[in-house]
């Protein structure tokens, strides 16, 4: 059931287009993510949804209610701020009890509801407290609690994790999932950090200088972008630009200076054709010993090992100058050593130029 | 070593406060103090002193009822001065705060600023031009037939008072007001929309809350310099007598210093009262945390 469509939303401040031609459609009970750099029209795009402002064209539909002109206390909407916005002269209780009491609701349901709401984030501890005395995740969850309890059809979220620290987001962000899936609610969440919408949400739209460039599941998105731009903005990738030598039904082959390259590709190709192939570091298998395969393969030196924990990521130059990034979890290569790497022909991702 | 270094620290300190520590202690600690001791003496008519302890001054002050009568007279008119300047600097302040783009608002407070520059005594005389019995306003009103006589509400009065101060105090009322205004994240406002409340909502529950302290401040910067006031109800305020008037009379014409010094210290005792619960229960530690 769709709750929040958005159709050919414009806006423009003076000659500078913040938002070109958004069509986006949310449905009830999804979580889905505005991804993209700074200065791409994300906070805009939210707040022509909260009505803090007004879309230059375009109409937006709250289960089917036209909204251009509605402010925001008279839509279904609410909004955790960047800045969080608590009133510094209220307590917790009564940041969190702004709302209702706006809605002059009895006080003991006030009282009942706030004490719920504080229970699910875990902060009923707290709302005697004045919000200046608390840390930035308590913050972080009363702000989260004054919205939601309002109980609205859709929670606008604008990179509320942004001031964490990298521990307590990555905590956050399971939590403000388990929330959302628990209430079943539709959230819109804001962010530019592409692991977190990864790990948030149902569905994520990429946004790019003011346009919205693809929407999708982002497993989707990430092991199948539609472009350059996408594939680099989720993450680290390798780029091979070639030219299609021959193709038979499904399955084509490349080649790029010496290097030959086997794929799969669902779109047309004709031979002659110059496409992009794409490889995650994470599809790339590294070995000393030599191949025999030269397919799908390339030799080089190590020339940077990247510690990240976890993985490492491995910097390779092969004898033409091109660069590859390898994943590994076991980094037992020295910088100038010789390496292997070869990725499986379903791995790899074929964008046509 | 630790210590070497923490001495070292308050000496530079103690240089640099030096010039202050000296002009504060010259003109304003020693007359502080000596007005103290005043208080406490045995005083008569014609500057005779008699310098024996007594709290007969302060019982004087508090218990006479013309004194009494001048004390409550003088907070009333200070704190109706004050309401009145509120009212007149409250929408100003918002205005330049929340509807003037850039720092605009800055430009136009110089420009309020600019009447400021002109002598004190010279304002006020110009009120008595405007308003007294042959003055601007009364000649106007009576050219264009609206009133017989003079009128007199607007001279030799309280009212009159409360227009004079409010011309020169307007400034004081109108820049913390702006500042704490100003200082509200536009967020705040936005947040409080989001959650239900419109326009008249947002002012009574986050901007006029928010912006105590600068009524405080605005406050503080009107009522402690109207309690000490006598010029303008000496020249503007007919019968009117506040506090100042009465310190004034009692130093230089009378003579009785100490019971003068009694009431001065009263007075600075009130103000600082005053002082104390504002900043206890306004806010205004949230000024400068």
């Amino acid at each position: 059931m769709v709750l929040l469509e958005l159709v050919n939303i414009y806006k423009y401040y003076g000659k500078i287009t913040a938002l070109e031609d958004i069509n986006l459609e949310v449905g009830k009970g999804e979580l889905l993510t505005i991804l993209g750099p700074s200065g791409s029209g994300k906070s805009t795009l939210l707040k022509i949804i909260g009505g803090f402002e007004e879309p230059s064209r375009g109409k937006i539909y709250i289960n089917g209610k036209l909204m251009n002109g509605v402010p925001p206390y008279a839509r279904p909407t609410s909004m955790v701020f960047q800045d969080l916005a608590l009133f510094p002269h209220l307590n917790v209780f009564n940041n969190i009890a702004y709302g209702l009491k706006i809605k002059k609701a009895p006080s003991n349901e006030i009282k009942k509801k706030v004490r719920e709401v504080a229970e699910l984030l875990h902060i009923e501890e707290l709302l005697d407290r004045r919000v200046t005395q608390l840390s930035g995740g308590q913050q972080q969850r009363v702000a989260l609690a004054r919205s939601l309890i309002l109980e609205p059809e859709i929670l606008l979220l604008d990179e509320p994790l942004g001031p964490l620290d990298v521990k307590l987001r990555k905590e956050m962000q399971l939590e403000l999932r388990r929330i959302q899936k628990r209430l079943n609610s539709t959230w819109i969440y804001v962010t530019h950090d592409h692991e977190e919408a990864m790990v948030m949400s149902d569905r994520v739209a990429i946004l790019n200088s003011g346009r919205i460039i693809d929407v999708g599941v982002v497993k989707e998105i990430y092991e199948k972008p539609k472009n350059r731009f996408i594939a680099e903005f989720l993450g680290e990738v390798n780029i091979i630009e070639c030219i299609v030598d021959h193709v038979e039904g499904s399955a084509f082959t490349a080649s790029s200076g010496d290097l030959r390259i086997e794929g799969l590709t669902a779109g047309k190709l004709e031979k002659g054709d110059r496409v992009n192939i794409l490889v995650r570091p994470e599809k790339i298998g590294i070995t000393v010993t030599p191949l025999n395969d030269r397919k799908n393969s390339v030799s080089g030196k190590v020339v940077e090992i990247i510690y990240k924990g976890a993985y490492s990521d491995v910097k390779i130059e092969t004898e033409d100058s091109r660069v590859f990034i390898a994943r590994t979890f076991e980094p037992a290569y020295r910088v100038g050593e010789r390496v292997f790497l070869k990725w499986d022909r379903e791995d790899a991702v074929v964008i046509k130029e | 070593m630790n210590l070497e270094k923490i001495r070292r620290k308050i000496s530079i300190n103690l240089l640099y406060s030096l010039p202050a520590i000296i002009y504060l202690t010259i003109f304003f600690y020693i007359p502080l103090i000596t007005i103290i001791v005043y208080s406490f003496w045995h005083g008569e008519p014609l500057y005779r002193v008699v310098r024996t302890f007594t709290l007969e001054n302060y019982v004087k002050f508090y218990t006479e009822e013309l004194s009494q009568n001048i004390f409550i007279l003088t907070n009333l008119i200070s704190i109706a001065t004050f309401l009145v300047i509120l009212a007149t600097a409250y929408p100003i302040a918002y205005f330049l705060a929340r509807m003037v783009k850039g720092d605009t608002g800055l430009k136009i407070i110089l420009l309020i600023l600019i009447p400021l520059e002109m002598n004190y005594l010279i304002r006020v005389f110009a009120w008595r031009n405007l308003l007294g019995e042959n003055g601007l306003l009364n000649s106007l009103l009576m050219f264009l037939g609206l009133v017989e006589q003079p009128l007199t509400i607007f001279f030799h009065s309280i009212p009159a008072i409360i227009i004079v101060v409010l011309h020169n105090a307007l400034p004081y009322a109108i820049i913390p007001l702006y500042i704490t205004i100003r200082s509200i994240p536009e967020s705040l406002y936005q947040a409080a929309m989001d959650l239900g409340s419109n326009r008249i909502s947002v002012f009574f529950r986050v901007t006029l809350p928010l912006s105590m302290p600068g009524v405080a401040i605005a406050f503080l910067f009107i009522y402690i310099p109207m309690m000490g006031e006598f010029a303008i109800p000496a020249l503007v305020g007919g019968k009117t007598y506040l506090l100042g008037n009465l310190i004034v009379r009692q130093y230089l014409t009378i003579g009785n210093w100490p019971y003068a010094s009694a009431s001065t210290i009263s007075l600075i005792l009130t103000t600082l009262i005053v002082m104390f619960i504002l900043f206890k229960f306004l806010g205004v530690r949230r000024l400068y945390e």
